[in-house]
């Protein structure tokens, strides 16, 4: 398997060389195989992904290229066939039983017979660390659901229970921060107004954060970093640096650049490849 | 029963329209929860109101129809008159009670022995899909072994005794609640157990934190069913092990010509069970309404 660097992006200076040292998410050679009944289906082929610490890197890619596998792995949820994965210089089962990571999927999975605040205390019970009431509370007026302490899930809408989600990510204070299409099942306009929630609570936290979706308006206006990914086997196809200036205001959704990028992207995304992208041996 | 949805409108929240929103959130809670209760608690009375109805009248309509001789066949009337107005009648009420608390007391064992046992078991196959691989196909062939056909071989292993009971009226609870709880353990949110194992729990944590709360609703379901249960298999192993409660009083009722104390105790003991069956669906009602999702699932 001949080890191929990700495309840099064409027209795009590569990563400044901070900015991809690995301090965050470093990922080498990774290689992921589902069996399938009698054979076999490799999922991710030689994925390679290195962030610095802090930094806000996004997996985009059409349905089943494996996006989910890798966040799935670095949560220590999957074991990788092959290959290294570090976060924060950690393999992800130490990361996770040192409670060093958060995370939030698109089904909110929040426990219905616990309240706003009780689902928010979850990991605090799980990993055995002290339930603070004041952290808790201020986790929820972060994100905005002050007054809703004790409701049921049941009672509050889509967007609200993504919002207990985050706030339930956060509450270990987490080195790294997954997160798999967490306003994925969510309207446009809500969408829209979570991420800009989340850049500000990401902006107060500066957590390394990596995000799953299939949107690229989302992917844009929140990564520094975007990792276009293919199907069959899933690869990273192309690797874009977001270089539009921090922090990131709705007004952007309107300038050239953001328009240029969003181009950029989906131009990667469905041609399946970068333009630029070398061939890559496979096996 | 509805579901109060609201949304806390532009991020973040004013504190005062928020704090007014969650109140009225409370207080629909708090209604939807006790109309819940009322609502199951409605639903149950009426179907014992409406199936003791329909007992009697077919009581009444079976004696008529097949004309059977009054010596043996006793109607509603004679049962009355046979615990409350017979010369006899405080007497035979006393023995009859006697023996329905008996056969109350050795259901009670059965029914917790037997969910228990079941409990244990269908957490071990939950945690191991090998175990239940191995020990589900044998499970569900003894399921299939005539209880009646194996007592007197129990009753020569486990004596004639409480530990006879137990095993007895156990089985009967023990098959269908192991399938209720182990879909019920099943029935927990993916999503939700990956959440507790990415914030390094084991499988034990899920278990306790999403798993056994999530099987609730189905402990209650294999309750409804197995209660009933309970009582059949106690009866059983009154008649054919222990000698003692109603399952024993009434094959002697038989065996000495007084049908009178035959069919009082088929009454008592359906009376009774029909009441336990009301009380599960009340408890299950208070506890579900109370642990969030069965009200809004319905609405």
């Amino acid at each position: 398997m001949a080890p191929a660097m990700p495309a840099t992006a064409p027209g795009l200076a590569p990563d400044p060389a901070g900015a991809s040292d690995g301090s965050g998410v470093s990922v080498a050679g990774l290689r992921k195989e589902f069996r399938m009944g009698r054979g076999q289906v490799v999922a991710l082929e030689d994925v390679n992904l290195s962030t610095a610490a802090g930094s806000f890197l996004t997996l985009i890619g059409p349905s089943g290229c494996g996006k989910s596998t890798v966040l799935r792995i670095l949560a220590d949820l999957e074991a990788p066939t092959e290959g290294r994965v570090l976060v924060h210089g950690e393999a992800p089962a130490v990361a996770r039983r040192a409670h060093h990571l958060g995370i939030a999927f698109q089904d909110s999975a929040l426990l219905p017979w616990r309240s706003v605040e009780a689902n928010i205390r979850l990991p605090l019970e799980v990993s055995g660390m002290k339930a603070d009431r004041l952290v808790i509370s201020d986790l929820i007026s972060l994100v905005g659901l002050t007054g809703f302490e004790r409701a049921r899930p049941a009672q509050l809408s889509g967007g609200m229970r993504q919002r207990v989600a985050i706030a339930r990510a956060l509450v270990v204070e987490p080195k790294v921060l997954l997160l798999d299409e967490p306003f994925g099942a969510l309207d446009d306009m809500t969408r829209q107004r979570l991420n800009f929630e989340l850049l500000r609570i990401w902006s107060e936290r500066a957590t390394t954060t990596v995000l799953v979706t299939h949107s690229i308006p989302e992917a844009v206006i929140l990564s520094d970093t975007v990792a276009v990914m293919s199907a069959r086997p899933g690869r990273i196809a192309a690797r874009v640096t977001i270089d539009l200036p921090r922090p990131r205001t709705p007004e952007m959704l309107r300038t050239a650049r953001f328009h240029e990028l969003h181009d950029l992207l989906s131009t990667v995304l469905f041609s399946g490849a970068s333009p630029g992208e070398p061939a890559q041996a496979s096996g | 029963m509805s579901t109060a949805t609201v949304d806390a409108g532009a991020p973040p929240p004013p504190p005062s329209p928020a704090a007014g929103a969650a109140a009225v959130a409370r207080g629909r809670q708090g209604h939807s929860v006790a109309g819940a209760i009322a609502t199951r608690i409605g639903r149950t009375l009426l179907s014992v109101v409406a199936s003791t109805g329909v007992i009697i009248g077919l009581w009444y309509a079976f004696i008529e129809v097949f004309d059977l001789n009054p010596l043996v066949a006793k109607d509603p009337q004679a049962v009355w008159q046979y615990l409350f107005t017979v010369p006899d009648a405080a007497e035979n009420r006393d023995v009859i009670l006697d023996g329905l608390w008996h056969t109350l007391g050795d259901a009670a064992v059965g029914y917790a022995v037997g969910t228990v046992a079941a409990l244990g078991i269908a957490i071990a196959f939950v945690l191991s899909r090998s175990v239940e691989q191995a020990l589900m196909p044998v499970a569900m062939m003894l399921r299939s072994v005539p209880l009646v056909a194996m007592t007197p071989l129990l009753t020569l292993i486990f004596g004639r005794g409480l530990l006879a009971v137990s095993v007895i009226a156990g089985i009967v609870v023990f098959f269908p609640s192991l399938v209720n709880l182990v879909f019920g353990l099943r029935s927990a949110s993916s999503a939700a157990a990956d959440l507790v194992l990415a914030y390094g729990g084991g499988p034990f944590t899920v278990l306790r934190k999403v798993s056994l709360p999530s099987a609730l609703p189905a402990l209650f379901v294999s309750a409804r069913i197995s209660v009933p249960s309970a009582v059949i298999g106690a009866l059983l192993a009154e008649w054919l092990a222990t000698g003692k409660g109603l399952g024993y009083l009434m094959q002697r009722s038989q065996q000495t010509f007084d049908y009178g104390g035959v069919w009082a105790a088929t009454v008592l003991i359906t009376v009774a069970s029909v009441a336990i069956y009301a009380l599960v669906g009340f408890v299950e009602a208070v506890v579900l309404a109370r642990y969030g999702p069965a009200p809004s699932r319905r609405a």
